[in-house]
């Protein structure tokens, strides 16, 4: 339990708090990682993929509280490391990966918001690396004496052969005339039409000389071209994480429900036959949402051949080469695991700093159970905040043991945001699941009333 | 073995036999998985196997209906049912693959035995981490009816202890422990890995080599040496610096951040406005 090596301070803050706040944490959660060796094993190879040109695609399958999206996250951390650019989003019933209403398009500006490098991990990345990409390119136009236009012109020739290819370098040409002229408004336009925020061809056709957009109907060909064009800026490729699979499947329109399967097979089919270029997927999916034969996406047969292939763990050995991680729920082991880690975290490392022994830990969990049953380790995101409360009054409160805190411990039971119904659901768009669970407690709170 | 068991073991059969038959055909794996859980479960003798296994394929010639599995289940308690559909689920995974056509079985079984349909998908997620219990299922007859002179019904086992405390599996504590520590060793080695890949090639332009940052070309390695001048620089200024030494802003701080953390594991510069640069990581950078 001790094996948490050195820590930073940076990355101790990060994790607590976030933790603290009920999300995932974004930065360090290789240092709280319980257990999954082989899932882990099997996405570096798949960042190691990615980053040699190929593809990859995974879909994380897990039931709520299981640590899907801390799976997910962690996936993006190995990944930025690896010096991949990484985008994320959710898919909720305003974005999704195909639609006719803009949908689509708005799942990409989310996703481009979204992007991250290693030294910018919250996002917001786009400029960055677009920089880069010109950065280098002005370099090798100044040591061969010719204009950065041609260099760029030159280097994204291969774009120009892909769907959409011609105006996206166009884009980027633009981005540099406004940095060379001290344009902020071209720079600005270039970013928000590589970000899909331009939404009728007429403005970007007046604000840029281009001809199209990212729309709805080509909003997977620009991701393809947006992993050639990180490539191109020196990284290693990108990894798109979409998270929140499950509102695919809420979809209660068959016809848009099997749409958007259809561009999950379309980009599963590129990623196994090796045709999209230095680009690899993540999706974290719920059970149902995969395994349901009638909406789910094996209701869609091409999927599911597709993704039944290694369906059960045999004999204790797990099968990953299929592109399916199931992740299994969290034992009672697991947490007390965990809890071992963040107590480990919050001493930076320092054992002889423990504010807990493992005895407390144990009093802990025990504790929770008493006071939400099983759910105290099924869904942890609340046994977790409580934990590292208490670890945080037991640290400004030198003297106190927690034999004499542990009884105060007050726990909610975490709430599955999924089993809310889709009509609410679709009022919370512009909310993060998390927003989402703690609208569903609010909900839980004046349920009583008469 | 009693009537009662006998009429648990065909019913039983009966509903596993539906779900194995769904995909078309009962697979060896399927039965035998069948036959050794009656075995286990209920005490059968050699000969009552026998005449189970040519029930079971009697069934499979006969293809057996949906119909009357209300029936079938009406005396079980609803954690009953929870367990029967497991098992179920055991019976259709038993040859390592789920065709559609079982899940479809299954769900219709699910819903007409009173589960919810979403409690299956979990239950299949389970079977593949391997998290359901191997071991038998208790499944109680459905014509077991409470009699004065009847077995009490078997107490379901749960994960508390007494009290609602809870009780953990010290072997299990080690073994996830252990997985804990190779994947902190795998995954430390990937976050304080040195960059394979080394410094993108960049202009090299006539920059003595003692200048150059590890991880910069030389225009970078510069731009980083004026930055170490102010611990803080106002974004238009910055922007200027960037510009007189043809780099682009954002770029600029994205790459030496990227150098900052390949050397240091943290940022050199905040990036807002102003840009504050951090001493220490400067420090172990240009060291």
């Amino acid at each position: 339990m001790n094996d948490v090596a050195k820590i930073r301070p940076r990355e101790r803050d990060a994790i607590i708090q976030s933790l603290r706040a009920g999300v995932v944490p974004r930065v360090g959660q290789h240092l709280i990682q319980v257990g999954r060796l082989e899932e882990a094993k099997a996405v570096l190879k798949d960042v190691e993929r990615i980053g040699d040109g190929g593809s990859a695609i995974r879909f994380v399958v897990g039931a709520y509280g299981s640590g899907k999206t801390f799976f997910l996250n962690l996936v993006r951390s190995v990944a930025l490391e690896k010096r991949l650019v990484t985008v994320h989003g959710d898919l909720t019933p305003d974005r999704r990966l195909h639609a006719t209403g803009g949908q689509a398009r708005n799942l990409f500006a989310e996703l481009m918001r979204n992007m991250a490098t290693r030294s910018k991990p919250e996002g917001g990345a786009l400029a960055s690396v677009v920089e880069r990409f010109v950065t280098s390119a002005l370099g090798e136009a100044k040591t061969r004496g010719v204009k950065p236009e041609l260099v760029i012109q030159e280097r994204l020739h291969d774009l120009t052969e892909l769907v959409g290819g011609y105006d996206f370098a166009e884009v980027v040409a633009a981005y540099w005339r406004g940095h060379e002229t001290g344009n902020d408004t071209l720079k600005n336009d270039a970013i928000r039409w590589l970000r899909g925020e331009f939404s009728t061809r007429t403005d970007a056709r007046a604000a840029l000389g281009v001809r199209t957009i990212v729309d709805d109907a080509t909003f997977y060909d620009y991701l393809k071209l947006t992993a050639r064009f990180s490539r191109l800026a020196g990284f290693a490729g990108l990894l798109v994480c979409l998270d929140e699979l499950v509102n695919l499947y809420k979809l209660a329109h068959t016809q848009a429900r099997n749409a958007n399967y259809e561009q999950i097979l379309r980009i599963l089919n590129d990623s196994l036959q090796g045709i999209a270029v230095g680009v690899g997927f993540v999706l974290g999916a719920t059970p149902d949402a995969v395994l349901d034969t009638r909406r789910g996406l094996y209701s869609y047969a091409a999927l599911q051949s597709r993704l039944a292939e290694n369906t059960f763990a045999r004999g204790g050995l797990v099968d990953l080469s299929g592109p399916v991680i199931n992740l299994s729920n969290l034992t009672p082991e697991d947490l007390y695991v965990l809890l071992g880690k963040l107590r480990s975290v919050q001493a930076s490392g320092d054992s002889s700093a423990y504010l807990i022994d493992d005895e407390g830990i144990k009093a802990f969990m025990d504790h929770c159970s008493r006071k939400v049953g099983e759910a105290y380790f099924r869904t942890p995101r609340n046994t977790i905040k409580a934990f590292l409360d208490l670890l945080a009054v037991l640290e400004q409160n030198p003297g106190t043991t927690w034999q004499e805190l542990l009884g105060n411990v007050a726990l909610a039971e975490d709430r599955n945001p999924d089993l809310t119904p889709l009509d609410e659901e679709d009022n919370e768009d512009g909310r993060s699941g998390q927003s989402a669970t703690t609208g569903a407690k609010d909900d839980d709170l004046t349920t009583f009333k008469l | 073995m009693t009537l009662e068991g006998k009429c648990a073991a065909t019913q039983l059969l009966h509903l596993a036999a539906l779900v194995a038959l769904a995909d078309g055909s009962v697979t060896s794996q399927e039965e035998d998985h069948l036959l050794a859980h009656l075995e286990r479960s209920i005490n059968l003798g050699r000969a009552e196997r026998e005449r189970l296994e040519a029930h079971l394929r009697w069934l499979t010639a006969t293809k057996p209906s949906l119909s009357g599995i209300k029936k079938r289940v009406e005396g079980l308690s609803g954690d009953h049912r929870e367990r029967l559909g497991e098992f179920l689920v055991t019976v259709a995974g038993a040859d390592g693959t789920l065709a559609t056509s079982e899940i479809g079985t299954l769900q219709k079984i699910y819903e007409r035995i009173g589960i919810d349909p979403s409690r299956l998908y979990q239950h299949i997620h389970a079977l593949s981490t391997e998290m359901v219990d191997s071991g038998p299922i208790t499944i109680i007859s459905p014509l077991e009816r409470p009699r004065e002179f009847g077995v009490p019904s078997p107490r379901t086992e749960t994960s508390a202890g007494p009290g609602g405390g809870i009780r953990l599996n010290i072997a299990m504590v080690e073994k996830k422990l252990q997985q804990s520590a190779a994947v902190s060793v795998l995954l430390a080695d990937v976050f304080s890995g040195e960059d394979e890949g080394g410094p993108p090639v960049g202009i090299q332009a006539a920059v003595a080599p003692a200048d150059i940052v590890t991880g910069l070309d030389a225009a970078h390695s510069v731009l980083l040496r004026r930055l170490a001048g102010q611990d803080s620089w106002p974004r238009a200024e910055f922007d200027a610096l960037a510009d007189s030494m043809s780099l682009m802003p954002e770029g600029a701080i994205d790459r030496i951040n990227e150098a900052a953390y390949e050397t240091v594991g943290e940022p050199l510069v905040e990036d807002e406005d102003p840009l504050v640069v951090d001493r220490r990581v400067l420090g172990e950078m240009i060291r």
